[in-house]
């Protein structure tokens, strides 16, 4: 068997294959803990409570806590992962956005490798760190925000940084601006900036979002229309980084 | 985990001490390392000589025969560590 | 480094602040140097001059000044130090490359000027670096916006002298740089009382161009496929020579070579044999600054070489040494000077070339182009330089950085995705 585990931010996913390497046995996700070897234990538990004997099983590691995974053979980066689980789930060359908890990665895909990636900046504008902080002022959860986005308009939110983003909703707020038009503003906030990064990134005809955000249908679109291209996802996609991961430990020699 | 390893340390007063002791380590075929004091062993001056493993001795019979100035001799855990990423 | 406690005092530096630096020190050069296996031997003298940054050195620099020697204190690759020292100054660069000194720099910058600037002015202002403290003149120049009006704030504290540098490089550019030049040459000759001579300055053109040759022949090492130093430690010799004495740096130096041509004669290099070759480019990274270099090789890098300040850019080009006449040294000078492609310039498509250029004579797999936070020349160049080097088949990281910790997690993914990208 082989484990992939994807250790983010805000939470962890982890994807077991068979020993043919394909068959996907059992996808679980769980919230990220404070500590990343805590929820790495959790996660085993979890597995093996469900059966799973990983005693013999081959592990990658990836997401930002993927070097404190103790019973870990390998770690490799999220890019090469969402790469690598993308192309499987996809099958086409494409642009994957990922909007990560702490960062965003735009990665191009060519013949199913890694071609070239780009990622933010260090500040929290433009990750779903940003998202989840304006949900939470809000009050909503992120699935409700983008249930009220679509409802919403005519607000822009145009600071930058997550911290001062955070103050101009609270004073639209203060200022009677409904909550539908706010989550809007959030929204295409978030889609200016990925599409920014995008812009910058060697342009590429399709697109696919993995990762967390994949089945927000109403970002997909706004995304679509903002780069003006095909924007694809799949219910899977939250795990693509954890896929990506297993695929590169059934494909470890020895 | 990693083991714990002891380093030894020979610490001095000023600079010219520590050279002219690292010139005759060298001289007797011992290769110490000229390195930071750590702080957990003295503020006194900036630099120490950092011994091998196993030449705590010879070094000791080398500063009592040449009457070399040192400050002291002193062992601690080694805490080096490249993934910690805390910069100065 | 508490033996230099009665010097420091003298200098008028804040000791009990100025110790919370020296704490930090050991442990990050351990982490970072010291982890390494199989260095050079001749690293030792690095070692040697780096624990005793704040105290072997300005010790000199004090003894020197008691006999009347002034010390310049500069910035900026354009600043001739061959002048200062045909005048009989010494000139020692004085960037700052910690986080340390930022909160001091902040006092009196906004927040949104490079960390560079920040660090430089608040290491004068809070009194805890020694060669801030000593110095007796400050040499500007106008390389950007930020530091163009830093050295107002810094002149309401210390002498500054500013040099104009032109924006482009047109003929009449490299004359109005030769001009500079000139006034800079007087400016030294008031400050030190002595005149400078053909003699001297030709002395001072061989003394500059031996530690650039030293340097050149250090990186030379870092183009063979088994590289016998680390990059890190490249670096750190780069940010040495700013401002060792160049006749002690310089023979140390050339006597590390020697123990490097041995290594390679023996076969003995740093780096594993899957390590992809780096070339760094963009801001430079001032000592302490070590975060970038040791991140990437700690992730599986060889760091081959920096297109930088602190890197080729310091020594790639001499000085020519067949003019005889004082004016024809200037002119030699300003030509030498000008061949420096900083991002101040417009265009700069030359740095591009170099680029390029150095990627193929260090066979670097990739490129990691590295802004320091509000560099804004460097950021906007960073569109265009990108675009080449991606056009020419070169693959490219960018990556924007200051002086924090913070970010380092966040730098290890990127550069570790990069590699994979290479390595895939």
């Amino acid at each position: 068997m082989y484990l992939g585990i994807d250790m983010g931010s805000t939470a962890a996913k982890a994807v077991l294959l068979a020993a043919d390497g394909r068959e996907v046995l059992r996808r679980e996700v769980l919230p990220a803990g404070w500590n990343s070897a805590d929820t790495a234990a959790a996660m085993r538990g979890k597995l093996e409570a469900l059966g799973y004997d990983l005693s013999a099983a081959k592990v990658v590691a990836t997401g930002y806590g993927r070097v404190s995974i103790p019973y870990a053979d390998a770690a490799v980066t999220e890019i090469s992962c969402h790469g690598r689980g993308v192309s499987r789930l996809f099958g086409r060359d494409c642009t994957v956005l990922d909007i990560g908890g702490q960062d965003t990665k735009i990665i191009s895909l060519k013949n199913g490798k890694v071609r070239d990636f780009r990622m933010n900046d260090k500040c929290a504008a433009g990750t779903g760190r940003f998202l989840e902080v304006m949900a939470n002022t809000l009050g909503v959860t992120l699935e409700a925000l983008f249930g009220l986005a679509e409802k919403g308009g005519g607000v822009r939110i145009s600071s930058l940084c997550t911290v001062f983003a955070e103050s101009e909703i609270v004073s639209l707020a203060g200022s009677g601006r409904s909550r539908e038009d706010i989550a809007y503003g959030v929204c295409e906030s978030i889609v200016e900036k990925v599409s920014a990064l995008c812009g910058r990134h060697t342009a590429d005809d399709i697109y696919f979002i993995s990762g967390g955000l994949c089945e927000s249908g109403y970002l997909r679109r706004r995304f679509a229309e903002t780069l003006k291209a095909e924007v694809f996802s799949a219910p899977e996609a939250r795990y693509a980084g954890a896929l990506g991961a297993a695929i590169l430990a059934s494909e470890m020699e020895g | 985990m990693a083991r714990k390893i002891l380093d030894w340390y020979i610490l001095f007063e000023n600079h010219t001490q520590c050279l002219l002791l690292d010139g005759l380590l060298r001289e007797a075929g011992l290769r110490a390392a000229i390195v930071p004091t750590p702080r957990a062993l003295s503020k006194s001056c900036g630099v120490a000589l950092a011994l091998q493993a196993g030449d705590e001795d010879a070094a000791r019979a080398l500063v009592e025969r040449e009457k070399a100035a040192v400050l002291d001799f002193a062992c601690m855990e080694r805490d080096i560590d490249p993934r910690r990423d805390r910069y100065c | 480094m508490a033996d230099y406690r009665k010097m420091w005092e003298d200098l008028g530096m804040d000791l009990e602040t100025h110790d919370l630096l020296c704490e930090a020190l050991p442990q990050a050069f351990g982490d970072v140097y010291l982890s390494q296996t199989n260095r050079p031997e001749g690293m030792s003298y690095y070692n040697f001059v780096v624990s005793e940054i704040h105290g072997v050195r300005p010790a000199e620099l004090i003894e020197a000044q008691k006999k009347g020697v002034k010390v310049f204190g500069t910035f900026c690759l354009y600043v001739p130090d061959e002048v200062v020292f045909a005048a009989g100054g010494i000139a020692t660069g004085l960037c700052g490359g910690s986080q340390f000194w930022v909160p001091a720099g902040e006092k009196v910058l906004p927040a949104a000027v490079c960390p560079l600037i920040k660090a430089s002015v608040g290491a004068r202002l809070n009194r805890t670096c020694p060669f801030f403290s000593l110095a007796d003149i400050f040499i500007g120049e106008t390389t950007c916006d930020g530091k163009k009006k830093a050295w107002e704030i810094l002149s309401q504290d210390a002498p500054v002298y500013v040099m104009d540098l032109p924006q482009q490089k047109r003929a009449k550019d490299v004359a109005a740089w030769a001009d500079e030049i000139r006034a800079f040459l007087a400016k030294t000759e008031e400050v030190t009382g002595n005149k400078v001579t053909a003699e001297s300055l030709a002395a001072a053109i061989q003394l500059i161009n031996g530690k650039r040759k030293a340097l050149r022949r250090l990186y030379g090492f870092r183009k063979l496929p088994n590289p016998p130093i680390s990059g890190k430690d490249c670096l750190l010799i780069s940010q040495i020579a700013f401002y060792d004495d160049p006749t002690r740096f310089t023979e140390m130096t050339n006597k590390l070579c020697d123990e490097l041509e041995q290594r390679v004669k023996d076969g003995v290099g740093v780096y594993g044999k899957n390590d992809k070759r780096l070339l760094f480019t963009g801001t430079p990274m001032a000592i302490p600054n070590w975060k970038m270099h040791h991140v990437a090789e700690t992730e599986g890098a060889a760091v081959v070489g920096e297109e930088a300040c602190t890197g080729i850019r310091y020594f790639d080009n001499l000085v020519d040494e067949s003019q005889t006449t004082l004016d024809g040294m200037i002119d030699a000078l300003a030509q030498r000077y000008m061949k420096i492609n900083c991002a101040c310039f417009t265009p700069n498509s030359a740095r591009v070339d170099d680029i390029k250029r150095y990627v193929k004579e260090y066979h670097a797999d990739g490129v990691v182009d590295i802004n320091l936070k509000f560099c804004t020349l460097y950021d906007v160049e960073g569109y265009t330089v990108e675009k080449e080097l991606k056009e020419a088949g070169i693959p490219v990281l960018g990556l924007e950085t200051d002086y924090n910790d913070e970010d380092a997690a966040q730098l290890r993914t990127r550069i570790g995705a990069f590699l994979e990208m290479l390595k895939a």
